[in-house]
């Protein structure tokens, strides 16, 4: 078998990662292997490991990212554009997070496969999270009592609604 | 001396293989840049914020420690003891909040503005994650930290994300190494999401056998699920390296006597040790005790780890040593702890 990256020297290097369910295998030569880094877990690799370079390599790869129009993109608060972070692989501010979403958002998913936060909650912005999702499940609720013209629920939960938002 | 790291003292489950467990948690202000982008007065402002929230009655106790107030043996010292690490000791804006009872450090203006970690001897990452989730409790109650209702909590590092949590192990497996076992054990172990690296974490060489295992991703899974994880792969580890040792032993027993016994030789006798030397007798110690071939203290291996550690040296001495020195007193304060040991046994 040739290595997939090259396309040149036989693969001898075999890499498996399952990241959440995703299962993701390559098949490699020495030489692309040591270049990318999976040698390096064997310590056979030269040098440091640099997580650098492995994210830049993602974004690389990221063609999601409209890279010329998100190039000129900065964060308001605290003033770092995109490039920075796609060469440094670090962001300016949390932020951050929100200005360059629509290029965070696939990297999260090709680093941790399903980028939704199933921890501890901070026990200050607890309550205030908890009524932003109650919230969302009421205005869902409303919708399809209206889809379904069950309007005397409709307005029960409109005046929950109301009471919920003012609080 | 006294030790500010826990770790080399107390309990030690699974001990002479894992050496110890660590769980370390990111967080971060919201209104305030990232460390990497901050200005001088925004590192300031990190370490009063985090003084006045120290203030609150603790059951641990912390003290802080700042890195421009310290000389470099004395940063060096900490990131042996693996209370800080590397990038944080070069960090003029730098800090630490040390509770070395509870085996808790929270760097401040690392990566990230804090990183919580607690580091406990032996196998017990669930205690490690109660400690370090009690002292974000602790420090939450005073302060705001930047959370994302889908991401959770937000890292200077997109890797960190969520949990912010990282776990990890450090893992002396000197018969998997020997047998050539350990490569398809490390590659074994990415297919749960883990990840090896040397014993100072990112970059750094296997020493004296030494590895860490940590997780790598920090999203979409529980801190507790993070911790179930990685110490059911490293129950599988031990396992693993608990029978190549036993299969060592059986096949080549007067070999590895010679070597355990041949290594408490020079570790009790000679007058100059060099690190890498004084690394690859101690894992050979590690090794008799593991097999049953010694007797000798968990907490004694541990301690003899960070003493002979450069920064540690010249901390205890008092003193910039150079290198001919330091392979002296290395030597002498090897020499004197095992043979103390000898004579208390007498």
């Amino acid at each position: 078998m040739l290595c997939e990256e090259c396309r040149e020297r036989p693969a001898t290097v075999h890499v498996t990662q399952v990241t959440n369910g995703d299962r993701t295998e390559k098949n490699l030569c020495e030489v692309c292997a040591r270049a990318m880094g999976e040698l390096e877990i064997m310590g056979m690799g030269p040098g440091s490991f640099n997580i650098n370079s492995l994210l830049a390599g993602l974004m690389n790869l990221e063609q999601v990212a409209p890279a010329p129009k998100a190039r000129g993109l900065a964060c308001p608060t605290c003033g770092s554009d995109y490039r920075r972070f796609a060469e440094g692989g670090r962001l300016g501010c949390a932020d951050c997070y929100h200005t360059f979403n629509r290029q965070i958002a696939p990297l999260l998913r090709r680093i941790h496969g399903n980028p939704v936060h199933q921890g501890k909650l901070p026990s200050r912005g607890a309550q205030a999270m908890s009524r932003k999702r109650q919230l969302q499940e009421l205005r869902n609720e409303l919708k399809l009592m209206v889809d379904q013209e069950q309007f005397e629920r409709a307005a029960e939960l409109r005046d929950k609604i109301k009471v919920l938002e003012t609080e | 001396m006294e030790y500010r790291a826990k770790w080399v003292s107390g309990e030690m489950p699974l001990g002479p293989i894992v050496i110890s467990s660590r769980v370390r948690l990111a967080r971060n202000f919201k209104d305030l840049p990232f460390p990497g982008n901050m200005s001088q007065e925004a590192g300031q402002e990190v370490l009063l914020r985090i003084e006045q929230a120290l203030k609150q009655p603790s059951p641990d106790g912390y003290y802080m420690l700042r890195m421009k107030d310290l000389p470099q043996n004395e940063r060096l010292a900490l990131v042996e003891e693996h209370l800080i690490s590397y990038h944080l000791a070069n960090q003029p804006a730098g800090a630490v909040a040390l509770a070395p009872a509870s085996g808790l450090s929270v760097m401040l203006n690392e990566e990230d503005h804090l990183r919580i970690q607690c580091l406990l001897g032996g196998l017990d990452l669930e205690a490690a994650w109660q400690a370090a989730s009690r002292c974000d409790d602790y420090l939450e109650s005073e302060l705001d930290f930047a959370f994302h209702e889908e991401y959770g909590y937000l890292t200077a590092c997109p890797t960190n994300v969520g949990t912010g949590m990282r776990a990890s192990v450090m893992l002396h497996l000197p018969a998997l190494v020997e047998s050539a076992q350990i490569g398809r054990v490390l590659m074994a172990i990415g297919q749960f999401g883990l990840m090896a690296r040397g014993l100072y974490g990112e970059g750094t060489e296997a020493k004296g056998h030494i590895f860490q295992i940590s997780n790598q991703v920090t999203s979409g899974v529980s801190e507790e699920e993070i911790v179930r994880n990685l110490k059911a792969v490293t129950l599988q580890i031990v396992g693993q390296e608990q029978a190549h040792q036993k299969k060592m032993l059986a096949t080549h027993r007067p070999k590895v006597e010679d070597r355990v016994f041949r290594a408490l030789g020079v570790l009790t006798s000679a007058r100059l040790l060099d690190s890498s030397e004084a690394m690859l007798l101690l894992s050979e110690l590690r090794l008799g005790v593991s097999l049953g071939l010694l007797s000798l203290p968990l907490p004694l291996l541990s301690e003899l780890l960070v003493l002979i550690q450069p920064g540690v040296l010249q901390s205890v001495n008092k003193k910039e040593l150079q290198a001919l020195e330091r392979d002296v007193k290395r030597a002498e304060a090897v020499r004197s702890r095992l043979l103390a040991l000898g004579r208390e046994r007498n």
